[in-house]
């Protein structure tokens, strides 16, 4: 090995020594505290998730209110005529049920009083 | 090359100052050495360290990790070394300087490490004439030591343009010896 290539060698690497190293860091620390800082960068799939998940909520919201506000339809006045005149002609079926029950009820009561009376005159009559 | 845990690192991007003091007292001797280097100012040297660290702590937020952070640290070094090396107006070698590295080179112990007046000196003698590609190849990886990958990744040129670089580099640095004598 010759001897230039020797220097080259030996100067390979070195690493001269910092003069005041804690001077130097201390003075660092002071101008970094004066300096801004860029924060983590958020990663993309994670920026993506949020835009999203405020798009749908935009989205149901406004679906929401746009329900909300909608105009309610009300009912024709001639319709509820017709509906309240049905309701009052169309007597439910328990009704008339009931009231054959009760008119079959008074004659079967009539006819009995009906016979006992008859008995009762018969009985009148053999005893003369 | 240096490395730091990530998890520090990551400490850092949130804003924690305290882990940020541990990354600076890790990288600095390694910032110090490639300023010194090629700037061959130890003041000036002093001044890219302050530099280097206010950058990388204003922009560790954008840092990839999927990078080596060292790597980043140099990209960051070297770029203003060399604006640093535009505005400064380069020194000629004094006397002083050639024997600085004689008295380095006739040195019976090899493995006797320079002081940074002492690299200020040697760098002034074998850098001179380099255009300012060719002084950052030849400093990350003659003096440095590191790999064409990581120069790669530092200075963004490619394996020809570092080789091309280095070459021509090397080739004037050994005129330079040669001219004080050394064969």
């Amino acid at each position: 090995m010759n001897k230039i290539d020797d220097i080259l060698e030996r100067l390979q690497g070195q690493v001269p020594q910092v003069p005041e190293p804690d001077r130097l860091t201390y003075s660092i620390m002071e101008a970094i505290s004066k300096t801004g800082h860029k924060v983590a960068a958020i990663p993309l799939w994670i920026r993506v998730v949020r835009y999203a998940s405020s798009a749908a909520a935009i989205i149901l919201i406004a679906l929401f209110i746009g329900l909300n506000n909608q105009k309610k339809t009300e009912p024709d006045g001639e319709n509820v005529q017709i509906i309240m005149k049905s309701i009052k002609t169309e007597q439910p079926v328990y009704l008339d049920i009931k009231a054959t029950i009760k008119r079959n009820y008074y004659r079967a009561e009539k006819r009995k009083s009906r016979q006992l009376r008859e008995t009762q005159i018969k009985n009148l009559y053999a005893n003369f | 090359m240096i490395q730091i845990d990530s998890k520090i690192i990551e400490l850092c991007r949130r804003g924690d100052t305290a882990s940020f003091r541990a990354v600076v007292q890790a990288y600095q001797p390694m910032v110090y050495s490639l300023s010194i280097k090629m700037l061959a100012d130890a003041e000036e040297a002093k001044d890219i360290v302050q530099d280097t660290f206010i950058k990388v702590w204003q922009s560790i937020g954008s840092y990839d990790n999927r990078y080596s952070f060292s790597t980043w640290v140099y990209t960051i070094c070297s770029r203003l070394c060399l604006d640093r090396i535009k505005k400064l107006r380069w020194q000629a070698p004094m006397a002083d300087d050639i024997g600085v590295l004689e008295n380095y080179v006739s040195d019976s112990n090899p493995e006797r490490q320079l002081e940074g007046s002492e690299w200020v000196s040697v760098v002034k003698v074998l850098v001179q004439g380099l255009s300012n590609k060719q002084r950052l190849v030849f400093t990350l990886s003659q003096l440095e030591g590191l790999s064409t990958e990581e120069i790669t990744e530092i200075t963004g040129m490619d394996a020809t343009q570092i080789k091309s670089n280095l070459s021509l580099a090397r080739k004037s640095v050994r005129e330079q010896l040669k001219k004080l004598g050394y064969e």
